[in-house]
């Protein structure tokens, strides 16, 4: 079954935001993902806003990390949210950004081994399971558990991009959320996630597969692309050279566009996006150029597609396009 | 600052078949508003309560959005209400419409 979910990155007034996800409800999707960075709102505090005011749509960290957030206190905060919103939260975890980390002294050690030893010891925690659990980064003592019944099973997503990471989620995860909007990368990322899946002796079919893409939609093509442009330019100034390379861009244009950045020179930095870097980090367009690319990716195989930021140049009615006449489309192809 | 019945009353004078639209261009500009926070937390769940109950577009969702956009925007909300051929509603909410 196809499933659907928007991103939104608490950034905005709390009830702008909720308003926009009241939205995406009412419009037909299914999942709303919250960022977790420390510079933004509080992902966790604000989803519990959002379990009061929903009545239907999942709830995911999308994602959380376990350098800034204990796994204890994920899986805690997740517990209690699953009071709020019961059976509709999931949680996203992944490696967190390596930026932001450094921005408050957070070393990212050993991202794949704290990711696997956090969703350990969140699930044993939601189980009330309280065996002890020795890893090298964290530790969960013999008789530690929740003092409250946790009724439903949350589900653990793992947020990924390179290999390996792809590789343990489909060993671990119950869903993946693969960090990509263009075809290929989607491809090369399944992959990898079917090699850890035969490695855990599991099925691709028992994970929830998603694509978690910058996605950019309007009536016009232009004002779709000119909404993604900013986005664009980050995506391509962090990229690793081996992606760089595989879609044909130059190294030299995305570290024109990284020193713009540096220098806050905005105007320079998104006047250097080329369509090249649209096409290989975005899904953006009309709404049938759209339909057209997403049906693509479930082609592939991805069981969720998330439209991520900036979701277009007036998000509520970007929304609604999502709503009226992508969803509906994209359900008929399921 | 209009009182919530005063509001309820000069609604009164719109015609309900503007409702559905009024009450989106109105949510636009609070979405879009500079000086957002300034609503009161307590106006802003009455609107998600709304909205979740889809109402934002009867007489006491628009008065709210109304008044929550008097105090963002009072300039934004009188240039709205004129381009709707509003200007009367606009005047006795004291906006002066050029």
């Amino acid at each position: 079954m196809r499933r659907f979910g928007v991103e939104f990155v608490p950034q905005e007034l709390y009830w702008r935001t909720a308003f926009y996800v009241m939205q995406a409800e009412k419009r037909g999707f299914d999942f709303v993902w919250v960022t977790d960075h420390f510079n933004n709102r509080n992902a966790y505090v604000f989803l519990g806003f959002l379990a009061a005011y929903t009545d239907r749509i999942r709830l995911g960290l999308g994602v959380t990390n376990p350098y800034l957030i204990h796994p204890a206190v994920a899986a805690q905060s997740i517990a209690t949210l699953n009071d709020m919103a019961p059976g509709r939260v999931v949680l996203g975890m992944g490696a967190g950004d390596k930026t932001t980390l450094d921005m408050v002294g957070v070393r990212q050690e050993a991202p794949l081994r704290a990711v696997k030893e956090a969703v350990e010891i969140i699930r044993r925690f939601i189980a009330r399971d309280p065996s002890g659990f020795e890893g090298k980064i964290f530790v969960k003592r013999e008789g530690s558990r929740f003092n409250f019944k946790v009724r439903e099973r949350i589900p653990i997503y793992i947020g990924a991009q390179g290999p390996k990471m792809l590789a343990l989620a489909g060993r671990i995860g119950d869903g993946v959320l693969i960090n990509a909007s263009h075809p290929e990368d989607i491809r090369r990322a399944l992959v990898n996630v079917e090699r850890g899946v035969r490695r855990g002796g599991r099925s691709l079919s028992d994970l929830d597969i998603a694509a978690y893409t910058s996605f950019s939609v309007a009536k016009k093509e232009k004002d779709a692309r000119g909404a993604v442009t900013p986005v664009v330019a980050f995506i391509a100034a962090g990229c690793p050279p081996r992606i760089l390379e595989r879609h044909e861009i130059p190294l030299e244009a995305a570290e024109k566009i990284r020193e713009a950045l540096v220098k806050r020179d905005w105007g320079k930095a998104f006047s250097s996006v080329t369509p090249e870097m649209i096409e290989a980090f975005s899904i953006c367009g009309t709404p049938e150029t759209c339909v057209e690319k997403v049906e693509a990716l479930f082609k592939l195989g991805i069981t969720q597609f998330v439209a991520g930021s900036p979701l277009g140049p007036k998000v509520r009615e970007s929304i609604d396009l999502l709503g009226s006449e992508i969803l509906p489309s994209l359900r008929e192809g399921d | 600052m209009k009182s919530r019945a005063d509001l309820r009353e000069i609604v009164g004078r719109i015609p309900s078949e503007l409702y559905g639209d009024l009450s989106m261009d109105l949510m636009d500009l609070l979405l879009a508003a500079k000086k957002g926070d300034r609503i009161p937390s307590s106006s802003v769940k009455e609107l998600l309560q709304l909205w979740r109950r889809d109402k934002l577009d009867t007489p006491d969702g628009i008065s709210l959005l109304l008044e929550a956009a008097l105090s963002v925007d009072p300039e934004g909300t009188g240039r709205l209400l004129a381009s709707k051929g509003l200007s009367e509603v606009a005047g006795k909410l004291g906006l002066e419409v050029s």
